[in-house]
């Protein structure tokens, strides 16, 4: 009796491991989710291999999984505008909720090489306010590899199509590039100390124009000159700034008042302005007239003719002034008596 | 209540060691002998298997006799699967890193297809094979012996169908052990290479222990078949034990060739299934 309750002790023993062992495999597949989870939706155009249950990770730590993945087709979303092809449905850690924001990044990589694929994020600045969860995002679709390969594929095929169809002058070609490399090969052989003295010459030049160029900017870059130059300006604009505003003023005042008095102006005040400006302008004639007549008579009477040069440009005339108002002044009688 | 099919003797037909009868000559006659026996051998593994579901369902055993076939089957299998299995994991994560690493040394996946392997096939087959050298050898033996010493064709005189009494028992309790040790075998296969893998190729355990792979169809396609190869390898050995002819030297045979003939259950039906699993649930 007690043996064959051994055995069912064993058996049963065995058969609860194993039990054990199918519930073990079970929760492993299906995800073994103790914690608080929020769900969340990615759109992606073309999601690579990402599957259900792949991981969802920031900085490399699994913070959740994929839940599903849905094809949408090419309809955009009402919601967001955006016509994405496929719809990652995801589910993260709660407590992960506080340290994804707006800005957040969804992209889907791969662990290594060859490695699983799984969806990372970049959680974005701290200074962003957080994530949208109800709010489908905006996914980066991982490279396109085959695509890559299958058009380099394309281009290799086409180059060496191009080659084939084109070999005899591919041929010629490469005999004529054969020849100019060897005409240069000779060519550098027979110039070669006059190619030295010219890669002299071009490193002197060289030497030249940045001592050229240092002292140029010491001159006229740092040089006291322009630093004056540069001070002088700089007081000139300080000045400007401080008398241009009241000069403005100033002249915003006076074109003020100006305008006040145009607008003051009637119209038969401008019409006797208009007249009295006419009389001006005659009188101004005339007096130009008067001042010709003038000039001409002084000019008469500077060379002498006519009674009043004679008078005054005839120095004989002069003499016999001077000597009769002497000659009265000695003889006074003469104003009363002639001889 | 009679079960549907109840010959009243064994399918002797099934044995090549029949030295009496005279032994056709010429290609054809070798050829049509060959497949007549076949097909009488299929027949009685066919009838063995029909009774043995049968009494399953609507026999009486004593109370104790499943669970001390299940012990001799399960937990007498326990340290000879612990140490083959625990073998073969390592080997196979071994080689296959090695494989790998000559492609790509990227070996972050080693755990998580390993895994995908041992729940869709390789733990169930492998587990099975070894139970079928061990279990289906000890069932041969026991009725082959039974059946030489006269003991089966005592339980036919007593009105007992031999299939009911000797091989329902051993069935029942294959179909439970064999699952049970399965999942055993198969996580000590996994957890022998995580440590091959953790100690010849650097992979940290976090990363071996990945699940990512498995899904409904690897766990459906792996519970087919621990049900299909418990119940094959206590039919297949208990119809070999039956069919055990002479003395020690006939029970020698039906010995091996249960070991043979289970080892093949187990292959075909792994074929069978992987196929129509594959149909069912694509990779």
């Amino acid at each position: 009796m007690a043996a064959e309750r051994a055995i069912e002790v064993k058996v049963g023993l065995l058969v609860l491991v194993g039990v054990a062992l199918l519930a073990a495999l079970v929760l492993v597949m299906g995800g073994i989710q103790l914690g608080q989870r929020f769900a969340m939706a990615v759109d992606f155009n073309n999601p690579g291999g990402l599957q259900s249950g792949a991981p969802v990770k920031i900085a490399g730590v699994r913070v959740g999984s994929v839940d599903r993945m849905e094809f949408r087709g090419a309809a955009p979303d009402p919601r967001t505008g955006r016509a994405a092809l496929v719809r990652v449905h995801v589910m993260i850690d709660a407590r992960y909720r506080p340290e994804i924001h707006r800005d957040a990044a969804f992209y889907v990589t791969t662990q290594g090489v060859l490695g699983e694929q799984f969806l990372a994020i970049d959680p974005g600045s701290a200074a962003q306010p957080l994530i949208d969860t109800a709010q489908p995002q905006e996914g980066i679709d991982p490279p396109r590899i085959d695509l890559f390969l299958a058009r380099a594929y394309s281009l290799l095929d086409d180059t060496v199509t191009a080659l084939r169809s084109n070999r005899r002058q591919i041929g010629t070609m490469v005999d004529d590039l054969s020849g100019i490399l060897h005409e240069t090969h000779g060519l550098l052989a027979r110039n070669g100390s006059r190619i030295d003295t010219l890669i002299e010459n071009v490193d002197r030049t060289v030497r030249d124009a940045d001592a050229l160029v240092n002292g140029a900017r010491e001159r006229y870059v740092d040089g006291p000159q322009i630093r004056r130059i540069v001070n002088r300006a700089e007081s000139v604009l300080a000045t400007v700034e401080r008398d241009l505003p009241p000069l403005a003023h100033d002249a915003r005042a006076l074109t003020n008042r100006l305008n006040h008095i145009a607008e003051g102006v009637t119209d038969t005040q401008l019409e006797d302005l208009r007249a009295t400006l006419h009389d001006v302008r005659t009188l101004v004639g005339r007096a130009n007239s008067i001042a010709g007549d003038v000039q001409a008579v002084s000019t008469h009477v500077r060379s002498g003719q006519g009674t009043v040069g004679a008078l005054l440009m005839d120095d004989e005339i002069y003499d016999d002034l001077q000597e009769m108002v002497r000659d009265l002044k000695h003889n006074p009688w003469k104003f009363f008596w002639r001889e | 209540m009679a079960p549907p099919v109840a010959p009243a003797t064994p399918p002797d037909d099934a044995l090549d060691g029949d030295a009496e009868r005279p032994r056709p000559r010429g290609l054809a006659a070798d050829t049509g002998q060959l497949l007549i026996e076949g097909v009488r051998a299929f027949r009685g593994l066919f009838d063995v298997a029909l009774r043995t579901v049968y009494w399953s369902l609507k026999g009486r055993r004593e109370k104790g006799v499943v669970l001390e076939q299940a012990f001799e089957i399960g937990n007498k299998s326990v340290f000879f699967l612990t140490v083959t299995q625990g073998f073969i994991g390592m080997i196979l994560v071994f080689q296959s890193g090695l494989q790998a690493r000559r492609v790509v040394p990227d070996l972050t996946m080693l755990g998580a297809t390993f895994l995908e392997l041992l729940v869709r096939d390789l733990a169930a087959t492998l587990a099975s094979m070894m139970l079928a050298t061990r279990v289906g050898a000890g069932i041969a033996a026991e009725i082959g012996s039974m059946v030489v010493t006269e003991q089966v064709d005592a339980l036919r005189m007593c009105g007992v169908d031999p299939v009911d009494w000797l091989v329902v028992p051993r069935f029942l309790a294959s179909v439970v052990m064999t699952g049970v040790l399965i999942f055993y075998a198969g996580a000590i296969a996994y957890f022998a290479g995580g440590a091959t893998a953790w100690a010849v190729f650097d992979v940290q355990p976090q990363t071996y222990l990945n699940a990512r792979l498995l899904d409904i169809g690897d766990v459906s396609i792996g519970l087919a078949k621990c049900v299909a190869y418990g119940a094959a390898i206590p039919i297949v050995s208990g119809w070999c034990g039956l069919s055990a002819r002479g003395g020690s030297e006939g029970v020698g045979i039906a010995t091996t060739q249960a070991v043979v003939f289970s080892s093949l259950a187990v292959i075909i039906l792994n074929l069978v299934i992987s196929g129509v699993g594959f149909v069912l649930f694509p990779v």
